[in-house]
């Protein structure tokens, strides 16, 4: 249960819509529990007053009666359902961008402890699943507590107190068989979920790698291995719906031997005169309307078990530190931006060769580096230790003359900007994939940056222009028109620190000749960093060096 | 779909039983409490209506515990087939035809649409008999007691279907929306997860949580407009249920009471009237069940509604997986006529008008600026896509990329496993000296050998952990692998160092000398140089065309 407490609490700022759904969920199943009651009652009474036996029965107040409780019955069911149905999806959409705000302090190398689509089916189904914890478990249990608490009253006031061993069988129905079923169907809940996850990650995989999959021929063994994963996931599924449908059989069992118990102990106090027959009646009907309040229980705590493991999930992400957390008393850059690599040694594990063993590199104003090597050879570390997103081992980068390690990361990245080695694009427009760098831009703006990045003349042939979709990771653009983007993406955030890791991948000659002059004038202005495995595959720089071996030599200017 | 339908009717049977009983349970509740209130029957006297009562009571039980897991078998036959079928036709229709789909969403048809099938199968049909039938045989019972009252009930009743079909028919509509909006949501958040360290880089993760925030509440208002729809017709139902055992109850009240002096009115007894009463509450209880499984009927019609297009979009003939053929020889003979093909339909053209004649074994360069074509023609060769018009053949027939082609992208896909099963794509039973040689051809082993399993480490999604060139060397380990008489390259040199292409062009060459057709798109002047043919292409034409042994051709 521990791993549903913080979920707990994290509804807490909902709480007036659950307890209203509460309030309207008790109120439907009196309503129609007396629906029923009051007409057997009033039947039960009718017959007898026809007979003779009750003189001067008021038949207008039991007739008014029914009349409000049919209404009110309607009237509250829709309210109660609509109440627990705003809650708990409001409830959801916290979830989520709290999850996703979770997230995103990850570096690189924390996040890569998860698969995207692992994440995503935690995002999207986990959080879904979680429904069920208010709508099928916290407002029905504590709906049927209420009822019951005061259907105990009732029955007590009007009948021997034996008449409590009805609400008991009741109360059996509703609420110990669940806590079995519970039991039992746990492991089969947090089974399906694995299985899912597993028909959801080959289902991202065969998609994602179709163009592989069906050149060489692997796509049966990929359809294979979904169906195997759809079959692990029916087979635990059908195993809750089982356990599911027993607990439910259980419990309307249940909810029916109190009828017949009503219906026996009834029958024994009317042939000795301790209760009338219309009281009878009304108890017995009672019964049964509560019955079915409390029968649906049983079903819907079979779910508890999977609820469970979306919820650890969900907790496991949640609580993920980044290994490189902000740091306790930041320092604010001021000046102009500079970047200095002092000493640093970097390897990815402790045995693992040194990538860079000793390098020293210094970023002023106006000035540009270019570092070329071999792949391999650490160059795009040199990136990821001065953007901090991984921490060499000794050494450090300074941004400003400040250690980026004592640097808040948005004062950081602010002052650097980079172009990755990767291309990433969203799914959006082209003005909206450019105003990520600077959201309140102007068209001018942008245009000015396409410009530069020589995609001026491709973004105007375009019918739709800037609002033309890039598709998912710029499918729908060619590699080069992707990095150009993402290059104008760059050059819009205007960071007086620049890296640029193989800027001109996949461009043809003439396009980065074109860069080469347009750019030049505006990393004139800043400190630059080209990373590239040959200089002409860079923008001019002032000086060069190369990588080999974990340490910079310088170059002749070229 | 057989079974599957068996376990439907037998789902069926068991809840039109399991209801029909409930006439034998009212009855008997009625039957006791008559005995006991007007005969004045004890206990003693009753037993044996007592026990059957409790045998009704068990026997319903057992009906509807058979009922639910009948319907959940059909259901999950259903979807299991359903997510193969829709996985398979993906697989037919190819990368470059879904590329305007986000992969979010598409995996989201097969994982979520499918699974939004489930209650309409599982709950919904099975329903739909049950709720014909027992109503009906509930009214003949009622019939037998006072006619009046059974028509109590006929008259509160045929109301109902008319405003299910009045308000199913918004919900469909609204329902197919929210499915649209689920789908969306899916290829948001995947987009947004993916590229969680660039927005981190730009400092746009608090806004990009905002706009996550925005969509899930996006999600809620489509959801609640969906749900308020679906509720209002169960709203409708409970509504007409109490109002006939309001109605019921003061017309059986006042009959009882000697206040109607007409029709059956003065016959009625307390029996037929706790037992009209009884019976009134699961005269509707069948209908409101299959009104609240009605929104699973929407949403599995929303749900269709997202995966019927997709099936619909015709797939040319699904490629045969191939016989294990052995491998050819020499490389193959590509010939390209007037050659057109469009996309976004023809709103961007891609190649127009390309002929060409490539012949065996001969190493062809595609050149020219980015977005010219290049790409789409060897989409064309890797079979992803058809000509709009032309003919591309190879070796004289279509093309049959299975047995003749090793595709390496611009961006090679990884797959969960290790890096030897990567390389064995093709062949997975190829054996390990196999694997070992394509791996030293593409200069795998250079850097796996560093690794502390070898070829045996398992890779990250998306073959993270591997640098980009490291993950082309994969990919040509599994091309060289694959000994295909076809090569087709997407610019696979495209950020490689000079000495890990040097290493990528030695392995084609190794490929090469075995005579095979290569196409590789590229603006390196190293595969320039290397190649016997450089084509350029511009704006979807051939615009130059040159052999190294002729110069111009």
């Amino acid at each position: 249960m521990n791993d549903l407490i913080p979920f707990l609490r994290l509804a807490l700022p909902r709480l007036p819509w659950f307890l209203g759904g509460l309030l309207l969920a008790v109120l439907t199943v009196v309503a129609a529990t007396g629906l029923l009651a009051l007409s057997g009652w009033f039947i039960t009474a009718s017959a007898l007053a026809g007979a003779g036996l009750i003189i001067a029965l008021d038949v207008y107040r039991p007739a008014g009666g029914i009349r409000a409780l049919a209404v009110g019955r309607t009237v509250a069911r829709y309210a109660e359902r609509i109440v627990n149905h705003e809650a708990v999806l409001r409830h959801l959409a916290d979830l989520r961008s709290w999850l996703f705000r979770a997230l995103s302090p990850l570096d690189p190398g924390t996040l890569a402890r998860f698969r995207s689509a692992d994440l995503l089916q935690r995002l999207v189904g986990d959080i879904d699943t979680l429904d069920g914890l208010f709508l099928r478990v916290i407002t029905p249990t504590l709906t049927a507590v209420l009822t019951l608490l005061g259907g105990a009253l009732f029955f007590g006031l009007l009948a021997p107190l034996t008449v409590l061993w009805v609400v008991a069988v009741l109360a059996l129905a509703g609420l110990i068989l669940p806590a079995i079923a519970v039991a039992l169907g746990g492991r089969s809940g947090e089974a399906r979920i694995q299985a899912a996850a597993q028909v959801r990650e080959r289902t991202v995989e065969g998609v994602q790698g179709l163009a592989e999959l069906r050149v060489f021929g692997a796509l049966p063994r990929q359809r294979a291995a979904l169906a195997a994963a759809e079959r692990d996931r029916a087979e635990a599924e059908i195993r809750l719906v089982r356990w599911g449908a027993l607990g439910d059989t259980a419990a309307m069992l249940a909810g029916l031997g109190a009828v017949w118990l009503a219906l026996w102990l009834g029958v024994g106090w009317l042939s000795q005169d301790l209760v009338t027959a219309p009281i009878v009646v009304l108890l017995v009907l009672a019964t049964l309307g509560l019955s079915e309040a409390v029968a649906m229980l049983p079903g819907a705590y079979q779910r508890l078990g999977q609820i469970r493991a979306a919820a650890a999930r969900l907790l496991e992400v949640a609580h993920t530190r980044p290994s490189l957390p902000e740091p306790a008393h930041p320092q604010r850059p001021d000046g102009e931006g500079s970047l200095t690599l002092e000493g640093i040694r970097l390897r990815y594990g402790n045995d693992a060769p040194w990538i860079l063993d000793g390098v020293d590199l210094s970023l002023q104003p106006g000035r540009s580096v270019l570092v070329t090597g071999a792949s391999g050879a650490g160059k795009t570390s040199l990136t990821t230790v001065a953007l901090r997103l991984v921490a060499p081992q000794a050494g450090e980068a300074r941004v400003c003359g400040i250690p980026v390690q004592s640097m808040g990361y948005t004062d950081l990245y602010d002052t650097v900007g980079v172009l990755g080695q990767e291309t990433v694009l969203f799914a959006d427009t082209v003005a909206a994939n450019l105003r990520l760098a600077r959201p309140e831009a102007d068209e001018e703006t942008l245009r000015e940056a396409l410009f530069l990045a020589g995609l001026d003349d491709f973004i105007a042939a375009l019918p739709q222009g800037l609002d033309t979709a890039v598709g998912e990771g710029g499918a729908l653009v060619s590699g080069g028109q992707a990095r150009r983007l993402a290059l104008a993406r760059l050059i819009l955030k205007d960071a007086p620190v620049v890296i640029l890791d193989e800027p001109f991948r996949g461009l043809d000659p003439a396009t980065i000749e074109r860069l080469r002059q347009r750019l030049t004038p505006w990393l004139s202005r800043r400190a630059t960093l080209v990373i590239a495995h040959e200089p002409a595959m860079a923008p001019p720089c002032t000086t060069h060096y190369r990588l080999q071996e974990g340490r910079l030599q310088e170059m002749a200017s070229s | 779909m057989a079974p599957a339908r068996g376990l439907l009717s037998l789902a069926g049977g068991a809840g039109v039983l399991s209801g029909l009983l409930v006439i034998a349970q009212a009855g008997l509740l009625a039957f006791i409490l008559d005995r006991a209130i007007t005969h004045g029957d004890g206990l003693s006297a009753l037993t044996g209506a007592f026990a059957w009562l409790a045998l009704v009571m068990g026997l319903r039980a057992a009906l509807n515990w058979s009922r639910e897991t009948l319907g959940q078998a059909a259901a999950l036959s259903i979807q299991s087939r359903l997510r193969d079928e829709l996985f398979a036709h993906m697989a037919a229709l190819g990368p470059v035809r879904l590329a305007n789909r986000h992969s979010g969403s598409l995996s989201s048809a097969i994982v979520e649409q499918v699974e939004g099938m489930n209650g309409y199968y599982a709950r919904y049909l099975p329903q739909v008999a049950v709720s014909l039938l027992v109503p009906l045989g509930i009214f003949i019972a009622a019939l037998t007691q006072d006619w009046l009252a059974a028509l109590i009930l006929l008259f509160t009743a045929p109301l109902i279907p008319f405003f299910m079909a009045l308000l199913g028919m918004g919900a469909e509509q609204v329902s197919r929306r929210q499915q649209e909006t689920v789908s969306r949501l899916g290829g948001h958040f995947l987009d947004r997860l993916q590229g969680l360290t660039t927005l981190r880089l730009f400092n746009a993760q608090e806004r990009a949580a905002r706009e996550v925030a925005e969509a899930a509440d996006g999600y809620r208002v489509t959801t609640m407009k969906v749900l308020r729809v679906a509720f209002l017709s169960s709203a409708v139902l409970e509504f007409f249920s109490a109002v006939a055992i309001a109605l019921v109850a003061m017309y059986v009240g006042f009959a009882l009471i000697g206040y109607l002096q007409w029709g059956p009115a003065t016959q009625l007894t307390l029996f037929s009237g706790l037992f009209i009463l009884l019976m009134a509450p699961d005269f509707f209880q069948p209908l409101r069940q299959l009104a609240l499984h009605y929104h699973d009927r929407a949403a599995a019609l929303g749900a269709a509604q997202t995966i019927l297009p997709l099936l619909r979009q015709q797939a040319p003939p699904t490629p045969t997986p191939p016989p294990p053929t052995p491998s050819r020889s020499g490389g193959v003979s590509i010939r390209f006529r007037d050659v057109h093909v469009g996309f976004d339909e023809g709103r961007r053209t891609a190649l127009r008008g390309i002929s060409l004649d490539i012949r065996p074994g001969e190493r062809v360069a595609l050149a020219g600026p980015s977005g010219a074509g290049k790409s789409t023609l060897l989409h064309l060769l890797a079979g992803f896509i058809e000509p709009d018009q032309g003919q591309v053949s190879v070796d004289g027939a279509a093309p049959d990329p299975l047995r003749q082609a090793a595709w390496v992208g611009q961006r090679p896909h990884l797959f969960t496993g290790t890096l030897a099963d990567n390389i064995r794509l093709s062949h997975p039973d190829a054996d390990q000296a196999t694997v070992i040689r394509a791996a030293t051809d593409a200069g795998v082993m250079a850097f796996a050998d560093r690794l502390p399993l070898g070829l045996e480490t398992v890779l990250g999604e998306r073959g993270r952990g591997l640098s980009g060139g490291q993950a082309q060397r994969v990919a040509l380990a599994r091309a060289a692998l694959k000994q295909a008489p076809l090569w087709l390259l997407d610019e696979p040199t495209a950020g490689l160092d000079p000495e890990a292409e040097a290493l990528v062009l030695e392995a084609l060459e190794r490929s090469a000398t075995a005579g095979a057709t290569v196409l590789i798109a590229s603006h390196h002047p190293r595969v320039l140089a290397w190649a016997d043919r450089v084509i350029t292409i511009q704006d979807g034409r051939v615009v130059h065309d040159a052999s190294e042994s002729s110069g111009a051709a």
